[in-house]
């Protein structure tokens, strides 16, 4: 089996097993501590609000999740609906091989502006 | 058994006139050298030699052995933490602040029904950290400038965290176990990423604490203790 249909199966496995703790997600946060960072700093960290987001999909409503952690969110969603697509091509044909390119500064640069665009929703919207 | 200095154990000799390329650790050749010993002398050679352990390891080309030999030694370290919190429950709990006490045994209540489950679910959470927690790594490592010169991708980080998951034999001393697991995970992942990405030890490093300066480690302690909830529902 290929390095790459194995990439894709295991996403996949991630995906539903996330589906399936689901309904558990509530209760599971219900536990969570308080971040650190927002207690000493008393500022959102990068993460903060992806517990809810998760819970928030959970039940269902992605526009709460996108609302608490609009990065978080769509995280959660590509994380589970790209192991589930990624999943279903793996198991009806072999995948192709994945482009061996390296990253671009563009690349490096989105990813840091995307991390902190978000950042500042997070602390303008007192996250 | 297995004798120091077994020639079988050693990486084959890099072919001649040329530079020596990846061939495996003795994981990921245990076809060769058969399951247990494979599964040993990685171990050893994980613990006590990580760079020479990370240059031997593949770089690409097969999830399956990283994912093994981390779900394998994540359930060894989970049943020897599940043991020591029956054991040292109450000592553990007299460690922390007296209002944070009802809320931590409840955390670490543990029934013979739920330890049963806790050792049937655990691979499957093991899976979802090592792939969620490699994601995390490789944007860390994407946006420090670590990825510049890899060949091996995702795939690559994915290796190097798999293959951490060696400090889970960290669980067997107690009390403090966990804080010898944090500090030997962040060496290896630094160590790995400079073997399997060919990036220096300073950009490894960094990418290996952004996570958690980030606060990305506030999602390992929830992942942590919603773990301990569910089993103590059971």
């Amino acid at each position: 089996m290929s390095a790459t249909r194995q990439l894709a199966l295991l996403w996949a496995v991630v995906a539903l097993g996330l589906i399936a703790l689901a309904p558990l997600a509530a209760g599971l946060a219900a536990g969570a501590p308080a971040c650190p960072v927002r207690a000493w700093l008393d500022l959102p960290c990068l993460s903060c609000g992806t517990t809810r987001a998760a819970v928030a999909l959970a039940r269902l409503d992605p526009l709460a999740a996108l609302a608490v952690n609009p990065l978080a969110a769509i995280g959660w969603l590509g994380l589970v609906g790209g192991g589930l697509i990624a999943g279903g091509v793996a198991v009806r044909g072999e995948l192709a091989p994945l482009p061996d390119r390296r990253p671009t500064l563009t690349l490096r640069l989105a990813v840091a502006a995307a991390l902190l665009v978000n950042w500042v929703y997070l602390v303008l919207a007192g996250t | 058994m297995i004798e120091d200095g077994d020639q079988r154990f050693a990486p084959p000799p890099p072919p001649p006139g040329g530079t020596r390329t990846a061939s495996g650790n003795p994981w990921e050749r245990r076809s060769a050298l058969g399951f247990g010993a494979g599964l040993l002398e990685s171990i050893k050679l994980f613990v006590t030699s990580p760079g020479s352990a990370y240059e031997q390891t593949l770089k690409k080309g097969d999830f399956v052995s990283p994912l093994l030999f981390s779900v394998i030694i994540g359930w060894l370290g989970a049943i020897v933490g599940q043991i020591w919190q029956f054991l040292l429950q109450d000592s553990m709990l007299s460690l922390f602040p007296p209002e944070m006490r009802d809320q931590l045994a409840f955390y670490m209540a543990t029934t013979p029904t739920a330890l049963a489950i806790s050792m049937l679910l655990t691979p499957i959470f093991l899976m979802i950290g090592l792939f969620i927690w490699s994601l995390i790594h490789h944007v860390s490592l994407l946006l420090v400038g670590a990825l510049n010169e890899s060949d091996s991708g995702f795939e690559g980080t994915f290796r190097v965290n798999g293959y951490a998951y060696v400090v889970q034999l960290a669980a067997i001393v107690p009390f403090i176990g966990w804080l010898i697991t944090v500090v030997w995970y962040i060496a290896l992942m630094t160590i790995g990423a400079t073997r399997i990405h060919q990036t220096t030890t300073g950009k490894a490093l960094i990418a290996a604490l952004l996570p958690f300066i980030a606060c990305c480690a506030c999602l390992a302690v929830v992942f942590m203790l919603g773990w301990m909830m569910l089993m103590s529902t059971f």
